[in-house]
């Protein structure tokens, strides 16, 4: 069945770098440019998935994932990272983000951490 | 990743709006090197670009980003300031960046070691002092200290020690150490590593590293000797004290400070500076795998679960958080081995085991693990029947003496429960000490039931700037609140008031964190981030020209429709076209408008150039923009580039004077220079004025005396500001360096003939000793041309707007000649006239009456007779690429009128 993804990233290459990876499983694909955005896209299209930056303009990553929690305490939050944040990511999982995928992105993993986290929805 | 190609344009917009944003940020910095939100602005472009680069593979680029980024992120820690040095090397970095990402697939090719090496060198250089007095308690370590000391290993492999030095010939000492690492990572995990540091990029070309494979002494060998580079390798197995295990959940925690934290998972982090940073940020993770630890048991069955992680996970902490979290969710976690300290320290290898008690069977487990990415494998075995007895949580198993223990073993007794945020100072050195005031003073007004992290933590500094209590007291919130705010270093305080009354020492769950107040400094920078940037529009301009294009035919169609219409005069078919004409008149304004680029995309670099100038000139100069936000057409905004570049060097160079000079002048030090653009109907003026030393028109006279050009009489002849003019002449002045205005009139004709090829006009003003003002006056589109049409002969001829001043009729009687010139006294003025009749061929009919039309050349007016004024009208113009017509002068291009002719359209400043 489709769901909603939402990718919260200020990088619009990151963005199609992920679209493109994600569109052949014909989930619907929603983009928001900051951490502001996010939040107001995730209220707008109650996605099953969200894949987040951390490190963005307007409410970075944590921020983002903050709200997100106290609207929904179910979302579903991947967060993105880079090697080397280990201790961000710790704090992510204790906010409520569900996992984690590594730039750069390979591709089998993030629809591997896709796949196992929409099947719990 | 497939196909990259089709990333590649995304990728170099975007990165070249990265290096612009770090470049104005940089220029912040140079004169505030404190702003905030200005320094994360650089960090998250750095961070940013560096993601993107890894993900296309350019190395390079990611490699000194990622060095810019880690010493931007220092700064933004507070643990370093930028210093002149440090931001004139980021600059540097800034202009290769701009080099490499120009052309990334050849970014390999440029030698990036030297910033590197100047990069680490400033951040290490800024961060000793700064860091070390932050977190003297946090586990830091000296890599060549701890090169001998081994590292145990919890698989059964066996450890190596290895020294690999690299050739003298490497340039790229850690793109090449990378490899390395990554190819010891293939085959085991790497315990230790200590890479060669910026300083020693000289001296030091070895590399020692600690793995644990079961791969064999040989088998390293041949690898590392497969990798380019490497002159030799010493590969020795380390004297084996490795395979015992660490089965004791109260393993004491203090043990792992001694200890080195391992850098095996993130081969690019090993340099001791940047050790430093992530050292403190994990000691805030034991949270979820403390908690996870301390649930007891509630009967049900009891599993022990062996979790082995994959190879290429790199990010293990995070990844065993996960685990144990997706253990908690469907059972109790009774222990863990390696202990918890261990794991969130990142000492483990692959392998963790766990010890669950759940309702849930063993498949359900397996299930759950197997889900987790990078699990490569999980074990599930009941426990052999044992009850599940497990003393209650709260204190931890060591105990050691001093107020925090004391003070959290006392149970609660009476009064009310409070939770209590406490948030320390960033700038907080002695977090410990700190803490334990926090602690005594807490339990001098009631008693401490629990602290997040756990009172051992506490002890030996195991957290970041906040500390949770939970304290039950007799006390109000508010007089919690005061005794905790009167503590120095604390930046904050959130008490609350804890709901349930039982004094239960459960731990909260692990999304209380997500309630944690925002502290004063998130709230600002969330505030301060609303800065703006461009954000591109990404059509290919050949879609954008063929569209005007189309703009163009079908607006000279309706012209054609629209002018029959009138000739058949049917009314109906004129209402309609009415509304033809209203809705491609809008289309055409949509079209254009979409073409439209803001001036900023150009300007943008201005204020770096200037920067770098002054500084080679030893000048002082402020640059003000204003208007960067007005758009113009991208054809154009590609065009004006240049020629702003050379009048503002000319500013630079010629116009601003030396401090001394100015300050002897009474002038301000530092020289301005506006940049100022301004929308005009449809045209657009951008000025550029200096309050330097203007022009001389005296010594131009001078000049153009002295090369022959003017005879000396004609030369005192010429008004200040025709004398100002001389400096359009080509060549003028380019052979007169050492003169006072040498050089300032260079070029200035190339940058006429430019702007006026695009339909615009330049005019000068200068005043001696106050400053020159240059301005430009352009189209908003070179496509559309708003023109004055002339009937000359039975052609029909385009003229500008922008270059007519007005129409006249004059009688034949008013001409004079004047050095056999025609011309016309208007207004008092002295205007030469300019018959186009003679010069594009055709009679002068014999009518009293002419017709003239004034237009602006070089700064005066000059008038053309012509024979009819047919109006005003847009016209499109198609450039003249012929190789029969180019060359010709006196034509900026035709036009198809709606009848179907051809005009030609005038360029005044090649007309004679």
């Amino acid at each position: 069945m489709q769901k909603k993804i939402l990718i919260v990233d200020d990088a619009a290459f990151m963005r199609m770098m992920l679209k493109k990876i994600i569109a052949p499983t014909g989930n619907e694909l929603i983009e928001a440019v900051d951490g502001l955005d996010g939040v107001a896209k995730y209220k707008e299209h109650k996605p099953a998935l969200v894949l987040m930056d951390i490190i963005m303009p307007n409410a970075d990553g944590m921020e983002c994932l903050k709200q997100i929690m106290a609207f929904d305490k179910n979302a579903r939050v991947v967060m993105c990272t880079s090697i080397g944040q280990d201790a961000i990511i710790s704090d992510a999982i204790k906010i409520g983000a569900r996992d984690f995928i590594i730039k750069p992105f390979d591709a089998t993993k993030v629809l591997d951490v896709i796949a196992k986290n929409l099947e719990q929805v | 990743m497939d196909d990259m190609s089709e990333y590649q344009k995304l990728y170099a917009i975007e990165s070249a709006e990265h290096l612009q944003s770090m470049n104005s940020a940089l220029l912040c910095l140079e004169k505030d090197t404190h702003d905030d939100e200005t320094i994360n602005v650089m960090f998250r472009a750095a961070h940013t670009l560096k993601g993107m680069s890894a993900t296309m593979g350019y190395i390079n680029i990611s490699e000194l980003t990622h060095k810019m980024e880690n010493l931007m992120d220092r700064v933004r820690k507070k643990e370093m300031n930028l210093d002149a040095d440090a931001i004139d090397i980021l600059f540097e970095c800034l202009d290769t960046l701009e080099i490499m990402v120009e052309t990334p697939e050849n970014s390999t090719q440029c030698d990036i070691s030297k910033l590197i090496a100047n990069l680490l060198s400033i951040t290490n250089k800024g961060g000793c002092s700064g860091s070390t007095q932050k977190q003297p308690e946090a586990p830091q370590k000296n890599p060549v200290e701890n090169s001998t000391n081994s590292k145990k290993s919890v698989t059964g492999s066996k450890i190596y020690n290895i020294k690999v030095t690299i050739d003298n010939s490497c340039t790229l000492l850690s793109a090449r150490s990378n490899v390395i690492m990554r190819d010891l990572s293939e085959i085991g995990d790497i315990v230790e590593a200590i890479l060669p540091s910026g300083e020693g990029v000289k001296t030091s070309r070895e590399i020692r590293i600690n793995i644990s494979t079961n791969a064999d002494a040989k088998k390293i060998e041949s690898i590392l000797k497969n990798i380019l580079e490497v002159s030799s390798v010493e590969v020795k197995q380390e004297v084996d004290h490795s395979t015992e295990k660490q089965p004791d959940v109260a393993k004491p925690v203090e043990t792992q400070h001694e200890e080195a934290q391992s850098t095996k998972k993130q081969p690019e982090v090993a340099q001791s500076t940047e050790k430093q940073q992530e050292t403190p940020a994990m000691q805030n993770d034991p949270d979820i795998i403390d908690d996870a630890v301390e649930n007891t048991g509630t009967g049900n069955n009891v599993f022990n679960v062996t979790v082995t992680l994959e190879r290429s996970c790199t990010l293990k902490v995070a990844r065993a958080t996960i685990i144990m979290r997706d253990l908690s969710e469907i059972g109790e976690i009774i222990e863990i081995s390696p202990p918890t300290g261990d794991i969130w320290a990142g000492k483990f290898l692959q392998e963790l085991r766990i010890k669950v008690s759940t309702k849930e069977d063993a498949k359900e487990i397996e299930s759950v693990l197997k889900k987790i990415l990078d699990v490569s494998a999980v074990e599930v075995k009941p426990e052999v029947a044992k009850s599940v007895e497990k003393p209650p949580a709260a204190p931890e198993p060591q105990n050691a003496a001093g107020i925090i223990d004391n003070a959290v073993e006392k149970a609660g007794t009476d009064g009310n429960i409070f939770n209590v945020t406490i948030n320390l100072d960033k700038s907080c050195t002695l977090k410990i000490p700190r803490a334990t005031i926090i602690m005594r003073n807490l339990s001098e007004i009631g008693e401490i039931i629990e602290t997040s992290p756990s009172a051992s933590d506490i002890k030996v500094g195991k957290f970041l700037q906040e500390l949770k209590i939970k304290v039950s007291t007799r006390k109000e919130a508010k007089e919690i609140e005061s005794i905790l705010m009167k503590i120095l270093e604390v930046a904050s305080v959130e008490v609350k008031r804890e709901v349930t009354q039982k004094a239960e020492t459960r731990p909260e769950p692990a999304q209380a964190a997500g309630r944690t107040v925002l502290n004063k400094e998130k709230i600002i920078e969330k505030e301060k981030a609303a800065g703006k940037n461009i954000q591109t529009v990404r059509v290919s301009v050949e879609r954008l020209d063929s569209l005007m294009n189309l703009v163009g035919e079908l607006v000279i169609n309706k012209i054609r429709i629209v002018q029959l219409a009138s000739d058949y005069k049917i009314d109906a078919l004129e209402e309609a076209l009415s509304s033809l004409d209203n809705l491609t008149g809008q289309l055409q304004e949509g079209i254009m408008a979409s073409r439209m680029v803001p001036l900023e995309q150009i300007f943008n670099r201005f204020p770096r150039m200037i920067r770098d100038l002054a500084k080679i000139e030893h000048k002082k100069i402020e640059l003000i923009i204003t208007g960067s936000d007005i758009e113009l057409d991208r054809t154009i905004l590609d065009e004006i580039g240049d020629p702003l570049v050379h009048i503002l060097r000319n500013c630079v160079d010629h116009g601003i004077e030396l401090p001394e000079i100015r300050k002897q002048l009474g002038k301000n030090q530092a020289g301005s220079i506006k940049l100022t653009a301004r929308r005009e109907k449809n045209y657009v003026t951008i000025e550029v004025e200096d309050d330097g030393k203007g022009m001389d028109p005296e010594t131009f006279r001078e000049i153009a005396v002295k090369k022959g050009l003017l005879a000396k009489e004609d030369a005192s002849k010429l008004s200040d500001v025709e004398a100002l003019n001389l400096s359009y002449l080509p060549g003028f002045t380019s052979t007169e360096k050492v003169t006072e205005i040498s050089g300032r009139g260079v070029g200035l004709d190339v940058v006429r003939s430019k702007i006026q090829s695009m339909g615009g006009s330049v005019k000068l003003e200068s005043k001696y000793g106050a400053g020159t003002k240059i301005s430009l006056k352009l189209p908003l589109t070179v496509a559309i041309i708003n023109s004055q049409m002339v009937r000359v002969g039975k052609n029909v001829y385009a003229i500008p707007i922008a270059n007519v001043v007005r129409d006249i009729a004059i009688n034949k009687d008013q001409i004079k000649t004047i050095q056999s010139e025609e011309v016309v006294m208007v207004r008092g003025e002295v205007l030469p006239l300019i018959r186009l009749q003679n010069l594009f061929g055709g009679s002068c009919n014999g009518s009293k009456e002419m017709v003239v039309v004034v237009v602006e050349r070089m700064g005066s007016n000059v008038g053309l007779v012509v024979d009819q004024l047919i109006g005003q009208q847009e016209v499109i113009i198609k450039n003249i690429d012929n190789r029969f017509l180019k060359g010709l002068k006196g034509f900026a291009g035709a036009t198809i009128l709606g009848d179907g002719n051809v005009a030609l359209i005038i360029d005044v400043g090649t007309l004679l």
